[in-house]
């Protein structure tokens, strides 16, 4: 019996290996589409007891395991998302400055891309403003690297409305950054 | 080929996901567009910087060490609700006058079926009032059942958890009572010799039952257009129907008592519960 088979068979040690295995994923993707940590928290919580009590209905066969997680975390954050205003992250929250995670090279390349502090906030600013429709792509797309199939299948939408949305959000972040540019060269 | 179409184009160029022939036609029409090649440039910066903002806010958040714990009792807690039932309406004109007897001792129902037992708790309350004249019939049939040795045998020595009273008729009451280790046990009291006079178990699903009740819920075309949209099926549980009525083609009175299915599906922030008659192999009712 492999792990799929002992969790969906009610083994509860075989589901927290499970959780241990996805529980950064479903964290920080509920933490970028909820923007904070408590709520987050929360969504990690939903999402694995919505996979325990929906785990007969998983069918490996017709689908990743991974694509089923970003399908109920998604639709979990939403959720939350409908129910609230949306909330945009304070930058300082925890005290700490997200500015010192960037030098501290937390990027996969961080000297190809040069960006001031400025440039950054506006940009998670931006990002976080991004309504419902395009901020689970763009999220699924530059967080999770997921291909526009794999974001189609976990979001239930067409691939076409995938490139659309990507498009769209692409735009919006764009405008954002031009006008940093001129208020840059004021 | 037109800018604005090569501009739409743009992104999913980036991110490689276009088709050999429009990558073809993309490249082609870059090639003769400065306009569209700066713009290529943007994007291209917008692109790699928004990657890099979304990966630095992502890097801030940690999953909490303590969330496991948290599951784990929650876990448990649906692990011993799994057999929670409800009282479902029968298609039996006249079903419904046994139902509004209902008592809830200590209700464990899920949320969405609060509302639609809200009148049952409005009326269970009423009764939990004591009377000058006494305990009412309910409050002594509840008060017995829980008491009873006989169902606590019953229920393999577990403690009760919930009790209903689902009918009361010539002083003997109904009275469906859950464990807290999520057994079913139906009992039924004498109200004149204040005694059990039988407890049985139920009801319970079998693997094969709940096999047939997806099979039904999935073949019926409201709940397949619901799972087309990215609807899962959340939970299968048992329902315990006991109802009376007229016979509408033969005028006598009719009484069932049968155990069904009912199957939670979740889309989106909206919740609706199928109920299956298993005998008769169809969803009965679909509600949000």
């Amino acid at each position: 019996m492999n792990l799929t088979e002992k969790w969906q068979s009610g083994d509860v040690n075989a589901f927290e290996s499970l959780f241990r295995m996805y529980k950064e994923m479903v964290f920080r993707i509920a933490y970028l589409m909820v923007s904070n940590e408590e709520d987050a928290k929360d969504v990690l919580q939903e999402v694995f007891i919505t996979v325990w009590k929906a785990r007969s209905t998983f069918d490996p066969a017709k689908g990743k395991l991974t694509t089923w997680l970003h399908r109920i975390t998604v639709n979990h954050c939403l959720m939350r998302h409908r129910k609230r205003q949306p909330v945009t992250a304070s930058l300082e929250e925890t005290g700490e400055s997200v500015f010192d995670l960037l030098e501290a090279g937390v990027s996969e390349s961080p000297e190809e891309i040069v960006m001031s502090r400025w440039e950054y906030e506006r940009l998670v600013a931006a990002i976080n403003s991004l309504d419902g429709k395009y901020r689970p792509v763009f999220i699924l797309r530059h967080f999770d690297d997921l291909s526009y199939e794999e974001i189609a299948c976990a979001m239930n939408i067409p691939l076409g409305t995938v490139k659309s949305r990507l498009s769209h959000a692409m735009k919006t972040l764009r405008e954002v950054l031009v006008e940093v540019e001129n208020e840059e060269c004021r | 080929m037109k800018c604005e179409y090569v501009n739409e184009l743009l992104t999913a160029y980036l991110d490689d996901e276009l088709t050999p022939d429009e990558r073809d036609q993309i490249k082609a029409h870059l090639s003769v567009c400065q306009h569209c090649r700066e713009e290529l440039k943007v994007l291209t910066a917008v692109r790699s910087k928004s990657r890099q903002a979304v990966r630095t806010m992502a890097a801030r958040a940690t999953a909490p060490t303590e969330s496991w714990e948290s599951i784990k009792q929650q876990l448990v807690g649906e692990q011993t609700k799994v057999t929670i039932f409800s009282l479902a309406k029968s298609k039996i004109k006249g079903g419904l006058d046994m139902l509004r007897r209902l008592f809830l001792w200590r209700p464990v129902w899920k949320p969405a079926l609060v509302s639609a037992l809200a009148l049952a708790l409005i009326i269970g309350f009423a009764l939990f009032v004591p009377s000058p004249f006494g305990p009412s019939p309910e409050v002594l049939a509840a008060d017995i059942a829980q008491n009873s040795p006989e169902v606590r045998a019953a229920l393999g020595g577990d403690e009760v958890e919930t009790l209903k009273v689902v009918n009361i008729k010539h002083d003997i009451a109904t009275v469906i009572v859950e464990g807290k280790m999520g057994g079913i046990v139906t009992a039924f009291i004498n109200l004149h010799t204040k005694a059990v006079t039988k407890a049985v178990g139920g009801p319970q699903l079998t693997d094969e039952e709940k096999e047939n009740a997806l099979s039904i819920v999935k073949a019926d075309p409201r709940v397949r257009e619901l799972l087309d949209k990215g609807a899962i099926i959340d939970m299968i549980l048992p329902m315990y129907v006991h109802a009376s009525g007229i016979n509408q083609e033969t005028g006598e009175i009719e009484e069932i008592s049968e155990t069904w299915a009912q199957v939670w599906i979740n889309l989106g922030d909206k919740q609706w519960g199928a109920q299956v008659d298993l005998i008769r192999g169809k969803v009965v009712t679909l509600t949000e």
